[in-house]
């Protein structure tokens, strides 16, 4: 039996009770958890600031949106050094490791422009097995959806962006992949100033952005 | 990061973490795992300050909403955890295992809602549970007001008749009800 008040007609639930069959189903926090809460939400904004990963969304939409066409007219010599420039190609630090080939990001804006992004784990420590995870994280399912669903989830405030990935979507798509990747290779932890010298982490991530037709 | 954020973030703190906690513990098996996502969201809010609106009331539902992504992408992974998050499961955990009295009627309310879309669930518990506002309810899913007014008075009406059902015809007389019909 629901513990509501008595009702006037049999069979029937009115507004008032059914908020409060939904306050009796609420069960309060007590002081020593709401305390606890403050405490768990201050510690996890300090550490937030403290411990930003060194590698975070390296931005080269400025680079990359001249294309592969006009790269081609470039001289070798200068689209080494243009590829040197831009990440993933950038090296990375003592011990830590990219994955080989980078979850494809690909979606169209608003206003119709393609934009193809990679996102390429960072790590260190890893077994023969987690590298193996992570590395098939790019190729193990079907991304052709997915950035446009990511997309889709900004505001159209955040959809507004020169050169992308923008911090936004930057972070959502981290965010959401760094999750996958600690699923996708078990026994690994996100790094922080607290992992051991031998854990296996995920250092880190590198997201680039290319715009096949152009910046438009 | 300017004194002013850090002390926007502290304010955050202080007024949505026992907030945020209760809307998770009323979402996630066990509860316990609300202290992670607690501690994930704050992450998330920090690292996206630059997105937090300006004004207080916005800047809550700003936060509800990222709690609300911080859910849609909770996995039961092992977590690296703080001492602090462990005190916190612990006591959701306690909280759990002495606090059964209103077990049924929770039960019958979370099947009645369980036959809504989830959506309309979401809806549903972020109007009766987290008190906010049907407008508010927009804002936090990213939907259109009208959409969420529309789908809201249905939901409530199916959640209506569906808890009527379940409570089954009632005998005033039977039940000790004191209120009598409405004279016509």
């Amino acid at each position: 039996m629901y513990a509501v008040r008595p009702t006037w007609k049999a069979g029937t639930v009115h507004d008032d009770e059914l908020q409060h069959i939904f306050d009796t189903s609420n069960r309060p926090l007590t002081t020593s958890v709401a305390v606890l809460a403050r405490e768990v939400a201050s510690e996890a904004t300090q550490t937030a600031v403290q411990h930003r990963p060194r590698h975070r969304f390296q931005r080269v939409g400025i680079l990359a949106p001249v294309g592969l066409g006009i790269v081609a007219l470039m001289g070798a010599g200068t689209y080494a050094a243009y590829q040197l420039s831009v990440p993933p190609f950038v090296e990375t630090g003592p011990g830590v490791e990219r994955v080989d080939k980078p979850v494809p990001v690909e979606f169209v804006t608003d206003s119709g422009l393609r934009v193809n992004c990679g996102w390429w784990a960072e790590f260190k420590n890893v077994t023969p097995l987690q590298r193996d995870q992570l590395n098939a994280m790019g190729t193990n399912r079907d991304w052709r959806a997915y950035g446009q669903g990511m997309y889709d989830e900004l505001s159209a405030r955040n959809r507004a962006v020169r050169n992308w990935p923008g911090e936004t979507f930057g972070t959502l798509v981290e965010e959401d992949l760094a999750s996958r990747a600690l699923a996708a290779a078990p026994g690994l932890t996100r790094g922080s100033a607290s992992s051991g010298e031998e854990d296996s982490v995920l250092m880190g991530s590198t997201i680039r952005c290319d715009y096949p037709d152009g910046q438009g | 990061m300017t004194t002013h954020t850090s002390e926007r973030i502290e304010d955050l703190v202080q007024q949505l973490a026992p907030d945020l906690l209760a809307y998770f513990t009323r979402r996630v098996s066990p509860p316990a795992d609300a202290a992670d996502l607690l501690s994930e969201t704050f992450v998330v809010v920090c690292r996206r300050i630059g997105d937090m609106p300006s004004n207080d009331a916005e800047a809550r539902l700003w936060a509800f909403g990222v709690a609300r992504k911080v859910l849609s992408g909770h996995r039961r992974t092992s977590k690296r955890r703080t001492a602090l998050v462990k005190r916190l499961r612990s006591e959701l955990n306690q909280g759990e295992s002495s606090t059964h009295d209103d077990s049924t009627s929770e039960d019958r309310l979370h099947l009645a809602l369980s036959t809504l879309k989830p959506i309309d669930q979401e809806i549903m518990r972020l109007v009766h549970w987290e008190g906010f506002s049907q407008t508010e309810v927009a804002s936090i899913l990213r939907k259109p007001a009208v959409t969420i007014r529309s789908r809201y008075t249905r939901a409530r009406a199916a959640l209506r008749a569906r808890l009527a059902d379940d409570h089954g015809p009632e005998d005033p007389a039977a039940s000790g009800a004191h209120c009598a019909a409405p004279a016509h």
